[in-house]
């Protein structure tokens, strides 16, 4: 029997969007228990933020930190399209000013999410993702190609002087963009190319269908997945 | 599933931390209490300044706390000053230091294999 909690994305945590077709799913392992893993996804002026997150740790806390996570990074993106900048300013917030310091104890959090910013210009549809000590996202390519999006920054709430880059590539229309936590990545561990792998047959699959490979997997912690094509 | 954890402290040069098993919320404090124990063995100024390495090539599994655990330990180290190294972990640790971002924030033991010519 399946203990698992699954929390569907919905309003008013996904607005309606005319540009992106989106499914989001918190597959939450201890019933009872609120997770520490979070999606979002945001409409703002310059176009529409998605974030997926995980709070290192379980129990009541650490949702807690997982919602002011999440909507930490829904203002911060809200405000300015640079994800590198957000997850900047989530680790200042979160760490310790000085190093070294006081030895942190089992309850020290850190947290590692993606942020993603996806936005029309007269050139077309473009994401620029920066990511911090998470799995990186992938982009599933209409016409049959599965790419590893991102390059890796540092966890995030642990280092002060942690640093965070973006990278930017365009977005077709039937083109998907894969946010996960490592819950999706099974039980071997985390291994993001084999997981690119297994998607590569899915590419123009309905995003129902890619959620049930993600969840074929699960390990027993928390997972969830954030799915967003171009319409 | 959970292959069992093991930590243990071995007087070896440099003093060494051979950790095995899973390395996870179970067994993330016991991690940080014999790295504790390491830094207080240390009472030499020779093996002060050799150091501690923590040798993690027997580590079956390891998840977000356990990464904690090595995170803490090295700060256990830093603080009392003395110089935590790593012998390079096998390939599920050392995926998860990398998506982690964090690989480049330990130091690493090279073994000296003396070759003879």
């Amino acid at each position: 029997m399946d203990l698992r909690t699954r929390i569907d994305l919905r309003d008013p945590v996904a607005p309606a969007l005319d540009d992106l077709e989106l499914l989001g799913r918190n597959h939450v392992a201890d019933q009872g228990v609120a997770g520490g893993d979070f999606v979002d996804v945001v409409r703002a002026t310059w176009g529409t933020a998605l974030t997926i997150g995980d709070v290192c740790g379980k129990g009541h806390s650490v949702a807690n930190d997982a919602g002011a996570a999440r909507l930490t990074l829904r203002r911060l993106m809200s405000a300015d399209p640079n994800p590198a900048a957000a997850l900047a300013a989530l680790n200042s917030l979160l760490s310790p000013a000085a190093q070294p310091g006081p030895v942190r104890g089992h309850d020290a959090r850190y947290v590692t999410a993606v942020a993603a910013a996806v936005r029309t210009s007269r050139l077309g549809r473009d994401v620029t993702v920066a990511v911090g000590g998470h799995p990186r996202p992938l982009v599933l390519r209409r016409a049959g190609r599965t790419e590893i999006m991102g390059s890796t920054g540092p966890i995030i709430g642990w280092f002060a002087d942690g640093r965070f880059t973006t990278m930017t590539c365009p977005l077709w229309p039937g083109d998907t963009l894969v946010l996960y936590t490592d819950g999706c990545l099974g039980t071997e561990g985390a291994d993001e190319g084999r997981l690119a792998r297994s998607m590569a047959r899915l590419t123009t699959a309905p995003l129902a269908e890619i959620a049930g490979v993600l969840e074929a997997d699960l390990t027993t912690d928390d997972a969830a997945f954030l799915l967003a094509r171009v319409r | 599933m959970n292959r069992k954890f093991s930590a243990r402290v071995v007087a070896s040069d440099p003093v060494s931390i051979v950790v095995g098993g899973d390395v996870d919320v179970e067994s993330e404090e016991r991690l940080v209490a014999t790295t504790h124990a390491a830094v207080q063995s240390l009472d030499q100024p020779g093996a002060r300044a050799a150091g501690l390495v923590m040798d993690l090539s027997a580590v079956t599994f390891m998840d977000s706390s356990g990464l904690r655990g090595i995170l803490r330990s090295q700060e256990v180290a830093e603080v009392k000053g003395v110089r935590l190294r790593l012998r390079p972990p096998p390939g599920q640790v050392a995926r998860l230091f990398a998506t982690a971002g964090i690989a480049d924030r330990f130091e690493y033991l090279n073994d000296v294999v003396s070759r003879v010519p």
